[in-house]
Formats: structure tokens, C-alpha cells, sequence
């Protein structure tokens, strides 16, 4: 019964509080007419995840038992660009827990920029024992694009640590790469990529897909004549990335798939003088 | 006057070549550092020496420099490496900010820590001066800076209270080990990459290891056993590493730091494996002096001129970085910015002596 009512409360609060807290932080940051409207979708909607029910068990068991969930966040540590009194991850903690009464969350974040894989998996070890958490954001990909990481290597890496992870009862979310128009075709970004997407797969945890949303964004403001730069793209994909990781927990707690690729159903969109988004997931590589 | 070519200097610049190849990640030369076979780097090597080094300021014990003197030396040192970091790091954020409009790719404005710098520069920026944000692979410097501002009560404590000096350390490192104190970052929300209580033991390690007398002298007395307890240490160490024989670290006991291996508060099985490094490699000096003459000439110059050679090492790395980027790594594109960075520090080196031969 008392699970019931956090599935219920999850489902029901954390798509509205993302929206909440989106249009409000949104309004006071973004000058009318500047696309808002279009993320604030993208947002409230949530990047498009790759997931199966289930998928975070310790997480549930954590939230259902303790009502506390310990999180280690890895990698780049995001900007909350919308807040910046605030850390990305503080508000993070704040859409779940505003969400759900009663549960408690910790985001311990050990983030270190520009560390590639190889070394962010041997510090999660360590990081794993100290911190002593139910569930592990692990942002990863970008630093090894930089870095020209072989393919084979960045899969072996991921794929060692997360076996690791299962086998100590830590559930992970993996953060993909971030769109960006001057990489889409470049081979080596497209080759993380597509690594990162095959091991997800491979492992069944849940991926979140901020590239494939914000691709969607750059392609229907192309649509509508009025471009997005490059910086206003990587603007609305730290904007997104707090909602997308609040929405991905929820679906890898408790929602059902939706075909291929899950969709946490979302609240009515806010009126919106545009064409609403087609579905993100164009995925070239797939 | 130059100094004559010695181990320290010579070891000082092995571990600037190898601070240089390490900072271009995944390049070729990498995989030769000693860091793969080793649980320690060239940066515990980097602090040991600039404590080793602090003998020179202190003087001989017959003939101490005045303290008034000493001061106005270390605090001066810690300026000018405090200057030396602002430069770098500026150098270094103007480089990723060409980089993301040349090559169009605003992922470099994120890289390294520098995304706060450009989309929150505000508090970054005041965070950038008061050295609570760091670029990665620029955050060493900050260390220095702290171990120069604490090396005049390291010299006050040897020269008053020698017999405390190490066990006021060790006390530092145990308790910042033991209960996890750390430094603290910010605006991004972290910590100190080198935390720098528990890296000052090495520091005073470095400084106390070079006299004559107290631990100094001990070891010195004793390094031929020391040097055969080191073997083994070394060995299934290194061994363990390469093959990744790690223990399960969540299954060690509280406080779990003391079993584990880190980097940032540089864990005791770490530190102690470095100590036997350096024991071993000590022994190594005379017989490399022996068959590569010009090698110790040319590494104990860049040794001789570390902060000129460090600095521009750091901004050629970061340059390394991005041009591999848009280039591709490989053999031959790896093999020329390696090349052409030892050549360029050699140069610099070269010109530094000059000036001061000049001076």
C-alpha cells in the first residue's frame, strides 16, 4: 500500500513539479520568445530514455525501505544553468523530494570535469565505498570524445564498471553526450555515441537521451525559420538535464514501457504558438 | 651561478616530461609514464622534491638562514607561483574558448572545468582568484601555493621543534584521512583535486627526508635495508595494478580511506608505495648518470627551471589536447606534439638560464 502511494505520488508529481520549477526558474532566466516554450516541452516531457520496468530495483528497494535514496553523481558536474544560486544537482534533489513526502535524497557528487572513463571507473570504487550510495549518475562520453577514447576500450571500460556496480547492489543511470550540431557527423562523437547507447542495451540500465531531445529542439526551430546556436543548444541542454534525470528515475522506478523507447506520460503542454515536437528518437545511428 | 647537475634536479625534470605526456590523455607515449606500473605519479614525485628542495631556503643547520629572511622568501615563492597560476589558467580558458569558436564546438567551453567560467563567470571568476575553482590538470599549482604558504612553520617547527615536525603532519594527513576532510570547492560544488592536508605529508616528507639529521639521517643510515623492503612493495604492487588484483574496497573496514587507494587525499597504501619507489629509484641515479650522461644533463636542466618549464608544460598539454582533437591522434600526430613539447621545454629552460646568466 505504501509503495502504491509512492508509485501514485511519483507518477502523478514529479512530471508536474519539473514543469513548475521549469516555467518558473524558465521565466526568470529566458526573455519571452526565445523557444521557452519549445523546451519547457522538451523539458516537462522528458529525453527520450532507454528503459525497462524495473531497472533501478535498489533505488526502489531504497526508497520503499528507507525512504533516503544516496546518490553518487560522476563525471561533469552540470551547471544548473537556470539557477546558478543553486547547484545542479541541489535541484535535483529538491524535484524529487518536493515530489514525493517523506523521501529524503543525497546527491553526493564527485564529479571530476574532463575525466575519461578509464579513470572515472577506477575512482567509482573507491567513490562506491565511501559514499555508500543506492544509485550512481554517471555523466561519461564527453571527455573521451575529446580524447579520441578507442571504441573498444570506452566499451569495456562501461561495461566492467556497471557489472561491478549490479554486483554490489548499486543501480546506475548512465548521461550520454550532449548535442551539438558541428558533431553530428563527426565519426568519432557518433562512435561514443553509439558505444554508450550498445552498452546500455547490452546491461538494461537506463540511458538518459538528452542528445536525441535537443536534437529535436535544434531541428524544429530550424523547421520554424529561427536557428538555435550552438550555445543557446548547450544552454537548453543543462536547462533539460535536471527534469530529464528526476523523469528517468521515476520511469526506471515504476512506469511501464511505451514501444521501443519510454515516455514517462506527461502533464497537457502549456499553449504553445508552435507545432508541437515530433517525437524525438531520429536516430541516424541506429 | 647554475647548480650542478644532481638527482634532484634530474628526477624533477623526468617528472615534468611525465606531468606533459600524462596531460594528453590517450596519446601514445603515455603508456611508457611509470603511472601504469606504478600506484604512485609523477606528482607525489613533483611535492616530495619542492619539499626536498625547501633545504636549500632553510640552509645547513651550522649556518640557518634568518627567519626574517625565510619568510620573505617562501612568501614570495608563494606569490609568484599564485601570479604563475593565473596566467596558465587564463592562457588556458582563452585556449578553450578559441578552440569552441574554431572548431565550432562549444563542448570545449565545458571541458576541464572551465563550463562555470563562461556560463556562470561571475562567481567562477572569484572562485578562479580565491583558487576555490580549478581547471582539471591545472590544479596542482593551487597545491603549491598552500605548501609554500605553510613552509614557513615547516622551517620554524624543524628549526625549533624538529622532533614535531613529522608527527604534527601525520597527525594532519590521519585526521583528514580518517574522518574524510577535505577542501572544499566552489561555485561548482566538489573538492580540491589535491587535497592539500593530507598532500602537505609528502611536502614535509620531501623537506624532512633531505637532512642530515631526525628522519633524515635515519634513513639514510638505513637505506640499504630500506631499499630491500622496498622490492617487494613495488613489485606485487605493481603487479596487482597491471593486472588489476585490486581488493574489494566496500569490503574493507572503517575508516575505509586507510585501505583504500586515492589519489586526492594520496591514501596510505599509496604513500607508502611511493616511499619504497623512491627508495628503489634513488639507487638508480649513479648508474643512470653512468650511461646517459646527456639524458641527466638535459632532464637536471629542466628540473633546475620547474615553474617556467611546469607553466608552459600545462598550456602545451592543453594545446596538445585540443589539437589531437581536431586532428586525430595517432602515431605520427602524437609523436609531433610530444617531440615538439620536450623541444619547447627545453627552450625554455635553456632561455630561463640564459637570463639569469644574464641577470
Amino acid at each position: 500500500m505504501r509503495n502504491t502511494t509512492l508509485v501514485v505520488g511519483l507518477l502523478a508529481w514529479l512530471p508536474a513539479a519539473g514543469v513548475a520549477l521549469a516555467q518558473s526558474q524558465d521565466t526568470q532566466q529566458q526573455p519571452a520568445g526565445t523557444g521557452t516554450t519549445t523546451l519547457q516541452r522538451l523539458c516537462s516531457e522528458g529525453a527520450e530514455t532507454e528503459f525497462g520496468p524495473g531497472q533501478l530495483p535498489n533505488t526502489a528497494r531504497a526508497l520503499r525501505e528507507r525512504k533516503r535514496l544516496r546518490v553518487l553523481a560522476l563525471g561533469s558536474t552540470p551547471l544548473n544553468v537556470r539557477d546558478q544560486t543553486q547547484g545542479h544537482y541541489t535541484l535535483v534533489e529538491k524535484m524529487i523530494e518536493s515530489s514525493v513526502k517523506g523521501v529524503e535524497v543525497e546527491i553526493v557528487d564527485r564529479g571530476v570535469s574532463g575525466e575519461l572513463a578509464r579513470d572515472g571507473a577506477e575512482r567509482i570504487r573507491t567513490e562506491v565505498a565511501l559514499v555508500d550510495p543506492d544509485l550512481v549518475f554517471w555523466q561519461v562520453g564527453v571527455a573521451d570524445a575529446l580524447a579520441l577514447t578507442p571504441a573498444d576500450e570506452l566499451k569495456e571500460t562501461l561495461s566492467g564498471t556497471i557489472r561491478w556496480l549490479k554486483a554490489h547492489n548499486v543501480d546506475v543511470v548512465l548521461i550520454g553526450l550532449r548535442y551539438q550540431r558541428s558533431l553530428a557527423a563527426n565519426e568519432g562523437f557518433q562512435r561514443i555515441r553509439k558505444v554508450i547507447r550498445d552498452v546500455v542495451r547490452e546491461h538494461g540500465i537506463p540511458r538518459i537521451g538528452h542528445y536525441e531531445s535537443i536534437e529535436a529542439l535544434d531541428r524544429i526551430r530550424r523547421q520554424q525559420g529561427e536557428p538555435t546556436s550552438e550555445l543557446d543548444l548547450t544552454d537548453a541542454g543543462s536547462n533539460c538535464l535536471a527534469d530529464f534525470l528526476s523523469r528517468a528515475l521515476a520511469i526506471g522506478l515504476f512506469a511501464k514501457p511505451r514501444g521501443e523507447h519510454g515516455k514517462l506520460p506527461g502533464p497537457p503542454p502549456p499553449p504553445a504558438p508552435t507545432p508541437a515536437p515530433s517525437p524525438p528518437g531520429k536516430d541516424p545511428g541506429k | 651561478m647554475l647548480r650542478q647537475v644532481n638527482a634532484v634536479d634530474f628526477w624533477r625534470g623526468y617528472a615534468l616530461v611525465a606531468i606533459f605526456v600524462n596531460h594528453i590523455p590517450q596519446n601514445f607515449y603515455e603508456r611508457f609514464t611509470h603511472k601504469n606500473f606504478s600506484l604512485s605519479d609523477s606528482a607525489e614525485l613533483f611535492v616530495f622534491l619542492a619539499g626536498w628542495s625547501l633545504r636549500h631556503v632553510v640552509g645547513r643547520p651550522e649556518d640557518p638562514r634568518p627567519i626574517s629572511d625565510l619568510l620573505h622568501r617562501l612568501f614570495g615563492r608563494a606569490v609568484t607561483i599564485y601570479v604563475a597560476q593565473m596566467a596558465i589558467a587564463l592562457l588556458a580558458i582563452a585556449m578553450l574558448a578559441a578552440a569552441a569558436l574554431l572548431l565550432v564546438n562549444p563542448l570545449f567551453l565545458e571541458w576541464h572545468n572551465a563550463a562555470a567560467i563562461f556560463y556562470d563567470p561571475v562567481r567562477a571568476h572569484v572562485g578562479l582568484v580565491l583558487l576555490s575553482h580549478q581547471l582539471g590538470y591545472f590544479n596542482i599549482l593551487p597545491l603549491y601555493v598552500v605548501l609554500m604558504m605553510i613552509a614557513p612553520f615547516v622551517a620554524i617547527m624543524h628549526r625549533y621543534v624538529p622532533e614535531l615536525l613529522l608527527p604534527v603532519s601525520i597527525s594532519i594527513y590521519l585526521a583528514s584521512v580518517v574522518f574524510g576532510i577535505t577542501v572544499p570547492t566552489w561555485p561548482v560544488e566538489g573538492q580540491w583535486f589535491f587535497n592539500p592536508l593530507c598532500w602537505q605529508l609528502i611536502y614535509v616528507l620531501g623537506f624532512a627526508m633531505s637532512r642530515e639529521r631526525g628522519a633524515g639521517g635515519w634513513v639514510k643510515r638505513n637505506i640499504g635495508w630500506l631499499r630491500i623492503a622496498a622490492v617487494p612493495i613495488v613489485v606485487v604492487l605493481g603487479i596487482m595494478g597491471w593486472f588489476n588484483l585490486w581488493w574489494d574496497p566496500t569490503k574493507v573496514p572503517e575508516p575505509r580511506l586507510l585501505f583504500l587507494i586515492g589519489k586526492t587525499f594520496v591514501t596510505p597504501i599509496r604513500l607508502i608505495q611511493f616511499l619504497a619507489l623512491i627508495a628503489l629509484m634513488s639507487a638508480a641515479y649513479p648508474y643512470i648518470v653512468w650511461a646517459l650522461p646527456s639524458l641527466v644533463s638535459f632532464l637536471s636542466r629542466l628540473g633546475r627551471n620547474s615553474l617556467p618549464v611546469f607553466c608552459v608544460g600545462s598550456v602545451l598539454s592543453l594545446a596538445g589536447q585540443i589539437i589531437r582533437f581536431a586532428y586525430g591522434g595517432g602515431l605520427l600526430v602524437d609523436t609531433l606534439l610530444i617531440g615538439s613539447g620536450i623541444v619547447v621545454l627545453s627552450l625554455v629552460a635553456w632561455l630561463s638560464e640564459w637570463r639569469s646568466r644574464k641577470d
